[in-house]
């Protein structure tokens, strides 16, 4: 190989060189480069070693559809696995071959090849059904299989995704996408055009076909000109996939572009398969489209004297390029028969009728020479009829798989062509449209044709979807010209087999007729069995032969065999191009900073953050919540409660509307009074619960759990939908702010901020009143909560800062403290008020929590009342209870631990602390009926086993008359 | 997915809540009957109308879609649904 | 310095660290000043201090007019007014915003009485949104990042209004065409503010761009 004289189109700038190691040894080669082409430029023969028999190997395609020369590549940090035939060369990079010990050049695992005989295709199925040698042969597979080591010190890189927007996607930029491009630009369309190559160009700056390409290549320039000035141009980039409605994730080389297309065009292209044949993996054995790349794009001659294996049109247009080059061909080797040949250069040998027996290796394995023989009647070759011709190069041009995996995703119809011999899409879903190789139109003029189709018909779908469906493809005559492009079964038997189907996993014929032998005859059975298509190339280079294979060997054609699934990613896409940005949507009080300042220890509630409770210096955690709780019962505390769901209802019906989702009734509710609401679902569980505040005859305001806020006000929502009631129903949950001032304190602390009366006659327990508190417009509820005297005050969320401030500067002469969630739970529970979805689960129900009083159920309708009235004839299953426990030293229950009863499971603890107030540890457990009446005994069982003894006892533990929070000048 | 109101969206801006299922007389219905109707959902493949809710914006509607295919077929307001009904 | 105020933006805490300078705007405590100079290629501002409300019902639309407020005839569009905006929010919702408060304070009075039209009621929205202004050459950019949503494809001509998720948030987003440029008006929920605040500017900053005060 060496690199040939300048040329009009080369990809190289030979004004820049760049130095390079492989190996260790250092190489030159030039900005453009590849790490391949510039080691080809060199030399190099061999550039990597196979997956399973560590066979010396080098370039197959050149184009990515396999992974010969996979290396581990160093600059800053060591990259493994990159795909040495497509990866930009870089000034500085080090290079090594991966899986290989001792290197590339003398690899110590190369014995393994002898080994063959005892590793058959799927042989790890059947040696390994003892656990004991497992983790032996685990360390050597990993040593002699492993691909490439991670660096841990590689840089955290981020890169973040972007939303695009289109009208045409056309994916593929070879002659099919551009001419698609230029029509759909044409008819005014937004056009988006992704190629996988640093240029636009595709085939028709390389196929070329000797001196007859320039017209081919000029007209191709002119077209990319076309796109690259009109369009929005992603190269170096590739689909990843089709998901629904067109949106496509295109991996550019920084970041992911989520593409919203209106209609896609795919012209992806086919990607070249190799013959079969003993010893087609050689280092010099190449696709004839490799070669043409090789040429075109790098300027490099892959060999001095080749041998051309061709059964297609394309065959004849390499060979012709390599003696455009300088190139010897010593034969060009057609597996068809007579009268199908292409024009060569004069004197060339042509022999018709004849097929590669074998390739020749030399010392360093790498091509020396072919063995041909003439194809038999029955389609073998004849090996003892074969002649032997020497050469350093043997293309491969037999056959095409179309590039489909999009069209698949996409929900095409595939259908195998016998024709084509090339499975092609028979119908594609509206809005798809297939144009070039992939929809089995080979041929220049034919594809430019055919993308053109492609690309009006796709323009005409995005300005009115539905105007033109893919349907029938309208390339009939397109097709028709290409011919028959595929070889029907370009795989050849040999009795010392090393006729390799799929590179990547090193599996050869025999293996497919081993697996099928097997019983592995059916197409998802043979790839999962035999591998076939599931290393780094995923059937690129190997599905189709395998196919083919498995028709044969059943007797039936490869489209009765059928393809397996392809699924994304198209290439295998970084993980960094994946994580992008992440979006965690924080919630936040405006008292967030107030918090802050107070030294609070957040906890997460959903999406919320709470103070958990308020760090004093030199306080313990237990400390710090017990003096929050003595504040609030001694004096007075302040808590922000605006996490909770708050929601508004207007009109005539409001109080109907309540009357049909609550339990209780509402409809006659005095305005300026609050009530206690329990929400249920369809089935009669507990939801939700909050406090209703009548503040006008049509106008009620109430409160929701914090979790339960958006569930709620959608479900209401979705009520009044079928419902339509004249009601107005608004989620202002952030939109107020919440506080709740609570101790026997409170009524001092407020009142000189309101000209409000607060006096118990006129605001009263459960009153609600609407008054300006500390200049702002506040609605006061005076609730049971925590059980004490207590105001909750409502203000827009804006002037919440401003009204904290106000009270803790009042109440700062009464010893306010502020408290959170863990003092507020433990002052909930001494009063015995249930946490819904802590104390009650998906299906408890509201008979097992013992609220009957909450439960009207004379009124006509409210939901659940009907599961309810089922629910009630039948025996109850648990019922919601307080306890305190016997001995407060024999240990502590956590929420979850179980009641045990006659060695069964009989309830569940929901809620447990220790109460300063009441002196014990107090706390809600559902248990069996059985157990319920008060006085019971339970037994319960804590961590290590131990069993802890508790009594059901009344609630609330705590004030059991609720003086404290209704008559608190008496109590 | 298109929202009758906003027109297409992600369909990552949606919540789907179930099929459109009429309640029976809740007075009138036997208590198999009602939990037949409050327990069981229709999981055979075919066009169903469902309820779907578009989040930023809070408009509720139905969506008739071929569950064998996902594919939508037309999405409307139930108001919309229930006036058509009656005429 | 923020004790003076009644008001506090929701957006406070997410910039507060970076302000040396406060000024009172419609009674709400707001930057003077971020300390950049220049044109950058994007800004993020805070305009939550403009005066907002909300109602809707079926008889919202023909209630703003007998109030003699313009109300855009589509579902999901704006129009401008004299010193502010009126958007129509899906079929029946309405948010009107105005630099001069008192105008709001007018019409939330009138609205809290209970309000009726031949067409039905008319319900109170109240509305402490928090309110971003994204502009510059670089603004779309920034949604490209965060919205799925085709905002270069609008007509503006139109005045559109897009109810859409943005980095996990609901959000409101208007664009108003500018003589240099276009800029966006986006509206969410007080308590995502912050959280919408920090990872918009996080992505402004990143092209380059930075907070700025924006002149109500």
């Amino acid at each position: 190989m060496k690199r040939l004289p300048p040329q009009a189109g080369e990809w190289i700038d030979r004004g820049k060189p760049l130095r390079f190691t492989f190996e260790g040894i250092g190489y030159e080669g030039y900005a453009g480069d590849t790490i391949s082409s510039a080691l080809l430029a060199a030399g190099v023969r061999v550039l990597g070693r196979s997956f399973k028999y560590h066979r010396p190997r080098s370039v197959l395609s050149l184009a990515n559809h396999d992974v010969n020369a996979l290396m581990q590549v160093s600059s800053c940090f060591s990259v493994p696995n990159v795909r040495a035939d497509v990866t930009p060369l870089a000034e500085g990079l080090r290079a090594t071959a991966v899986n290989t010990i001792g290197g590339v050049a003398r690899d110590r695992a190369r014995f393994l090849e002898w080994l063959a005989p005892f590793l058959p295709v799927g042989f790890y199925y059947k040696a390994f059904h003892k656990k004991s040698q497992f983790p032996f042969w685990e360390r050597v597979f990993r040593r002699t299989t492993g691909l490439g080591t991670v660096d841990f010190s590689a840089r955290r890189k981020g890169s973040p995704k972007r939303y695009a927007f289109c009208d045409v996607l056309v994916i593929g930029g070879g002659p099919a996408g551009l001419a698609a491009a230029d029509a759909a630009l044409r008819a005014g369309a937004r056009v988006a055009l992704v190629d996988e190559n640093p240029r636009l160009g595709g085939s028709g700056l390389y196929n070329l076909g000797g001196a007859d390409g320039e017209r081919q290549a000029e007209e191709t320039r002119r077209l990319a000109a076309i796109a690259a000035a009109g369009a929005v141009v992603y190269v170096s980039s590739y689909a990843a996939g089709y998901y629904a409605d067109h949106w496509v994730p295109i991996v550019t080389p920084g970041h992911v572009v989520k593409m919203r297309a209106r209609a896609v065009v795919v012209a992806t292209g086919a990607y070249e398969q190799p013959a079969v044949f003993r010893n087609n993996d050689l280092p010099g054995v190449i696709l004839a489209s490799a070669a043409q790349r090789m040429l075109a794009r790098y300027s490099i001659a892959p060999c001095k004297r080749a041998v051309v294996l061709a059964a297609n049109d394309d065959g004849y247009r390499a060979a012709r390029d390599l003696a455009a080059h300088g190139v010897e061909i010593a034969a060009v080797v057609d597996l068809r028969g007579a009268n199908s040949r292409g024009a060569v250069p004069p004197g060339t040998l042509v022999l018709e009728g004849h097929g590669i027996h074998e390739a020749l290796a030399d010392s360093q394995g790498a091509l020396r020479g072919v063995r041909v023989a003439p194809l038999a009647r029955d389609g073998t070759l004849d090996g003892y009829q074969a002649r032997e011709f020497e050469c350093d190069g043997l293309l491969m041009s037999t056959g095409w798989a179309g590039a489909a995996p999009l069209l698949y995703q996409a929900g095409a119809r595939m259908e195998f062509s016998a024709e084509l011999q090339q499975f092609v899409p028979a119908a594609c879903p509206p809005g798809v449209y297939a144009a070039g190789r992939v929809n089995g139109v080979h041929g220049f003029a034919q594809k430019l044709r055919d993308g053109a189709a492609a690309g009006r018909a796709a323009a005409a779908q995005s300005r009115k979807p539905g105007s033109v469906d893919g349907a029938a493809p309208s390339c009939r005559q397109e097709r028709a010209q290409s011919g028959m492009p595929s070889h029907p079964y370009p795989i050849f038997a040999h009795p010392k087999g090393r006729n390799f189907v799929d590179f990547d996993e090193d599996l050869q014929l025999k293996d497919f007729f081993n697996a099928a032998q097997e019983g592995f005859d059916n197409i998802e059975l043979m790839k999962r069995y035999s591998t076939v298509g599931m290393g780094p190339s995923q059937g690129k280079h190997s599905n189709m032969n395998a196919i083919r294979v498995l028709a044969k060997i059943l007797g039936r054609t490869p489209g009765e065999v059928g393809s397996t699934t392809a699924r994304p990613m198209f290439h295998p896409v970084p993980m960094s191009h994946l994580g992008g940005r992440g979006f965690m949507p924080e919630r936040a009080t405006p008292l967030e900073g107030r918090h802050a300042a107070a030294s609070a220890v957040w906890m997460p509630a959903g999406q919320w953050q709470r103070p958990e409770y308020y760090a004093v210096e030199n306080q313990t955690r237990e400390a710090a919540i017990r003096a929050e709780v003595a504040a609030v019962r001694g004096a007075v505390g302040v808590i922000d409660v605006g996490t909770l769901g708050k929601i508004e209802l207007f009109g005539r019906d409001a109080g109907a509307f309540f009357e049909r989702i609550y339990t209780a009734k509402f409809a006659g509710m005095k305005v300026g009074s609050t009530r206690y609401g329990l929400m249920l679902d369809e089935s009669g569980v507990v939801i939700d619960d909050g406090v209703i505040a009548r503040l006008g005859e049509e106008h009620f305001y109430f409160t929701t759990t914090t979790t339960g806020s958006a569930t709620v006000y959608r479900e209401l929502t979705r009520l009044n939908a079928m419902w339509r009631m004249e009601v107005g129903i608004v989620n202002v949950t952030g939109h107020f702010a919440a506080i709740n001032l609570a101790g026997p304190r409170s009524r001092e602390v407020l009142a000189p901020l309101t000209a409000l009366d607060l006096s118990e006659a006129t605001f009263p327990y459960l009153g609600a009143r609407e008054a300006q508190v500390a200049g702002l417009p506040a609605r006061l509820l005076r609730v049971g909560f925590v059980g004490e005297l207590g105001y909750e005050i409502h203000v827009p969320a804006s002037g919440a800062a401003h009204l904290w401030d106000q009270l803790m500067k009042t109440g700062a002469a009464h010893g306010i403290r502020p408290f959170g969630v863990e003092a507020q739970r433990l002052l909930r529970l001494e009063k015995g008020h249930i946490i819904v979805s802590q104390d009650t689960d998906g299906v408890t129900n509201a008979l097992e929590l013992g609220m009957d009083w909450a439960l009207k159920m004379d009124k006509p309708f409210f939901v659940g009342q009907r599961s309810l009235e089922a629910m009630g004839r039948l025996p109850r299953k648990q019922a919601l209870v307080g306890f305190t426990l016997d001995e407060p030293d024999t240990g502590m229950p956590k929420e979850c631990h179980l009641v045990i009863e006659s060695d069964e499971p009989a309830g569940r603890i929901t809620s447990i602390a220790h109460s300063p107030a009441v002196g014990r540890v107090i706390g809600l457990a559902l248990v069996a009926p059985a157990l319920s009446k008060v006085g019971s005994t339970l037994n319960i069982r804590i961590d290590g086993g131990r069993m802890v003894r508790a009594t059901v006892s009344e609630t609330p533990f705590y004030d059991p008359k609720n003086l404290r929070q209704k008559q608190p000048e008496t109590a | 997915m298109t929202c009758p109101i906003n027109g297409p969206r992600p369909v990552s801006e949606f919540f789907y809540h179930g099929e459109l299922r009429p309640m029976p007389d809740p007075q009138a219905a036997t208590d198999d009957a009602w939990a037949d109707y409050v327990f069981n959902r229709n999981g055979a493949p075919g066009v169903k109308r469902e309820w779907w809710y578009h989040l930023p914006s809070g408009v509720w509607f139905i969506a008739e879609r071929d569950t064998a295919t996902d594919q939508v077929l037309r999405t409307y307001l139930y108001s919309d649904a229930v006036a058509e009904a009656v005429q | 310095m923020s004790e003076t105020a009644l008001r506090l933006s929701p957006l406070y805490e997410a910039y507060r660290e970076q302000v040396a300078d406060w000024a009172v705007v419609n009674g709400m405590t707001l930057p003077r000043a971020f300390g950049r100079s220049g044109l950058p290629p994007v800004t993020l501002s805070d305009v939550s201090a403009l005066a907002r409300c909300g109602c809707k019902g079926p008889g919202a639309a023909d209630w703003l007019v007998s109030q003699g407020v313009p109300v855009p005839a589509a579902f999901n569009s704006w129009t401008a007014t004299e010193n502010g905006l009126v958007a129509r929010l899906a079929a029946s919702e309405f948010l009107i915003e105005d630099a001069r408060a008192e105008r709001i304070e007018t019409l939330t009075r009138e609205l809290s009485k209970g309000r009726r039209s031949a067409s039905g009621p008319c319900y109170p929205v109240l509305r402490e949104d928090a309110a971003l202004l994204l502009a510059g050459p670089q603004a779309n950019e920034v949604l490209l990042q965060t919205c799925n949503i085709d905002f270069a494809g609008l007509d503006l001509a139109t005045g559109p209004l897009v109810m859409t998720s943005m980095v996990g948030v609901s959000v409101l987003v208007i664009a108003q065409k500018r003589p240099t440029d276009v800029a966006y008006r986006i509206w969410c929920d007080p308590t995502f503010g912050c959280y919408l605040w920090r990872t918009l500017l996080e992505i402004v900053r990143e092209l380059g761009g930075d907070a700025a005060v924006h002149t109500l």
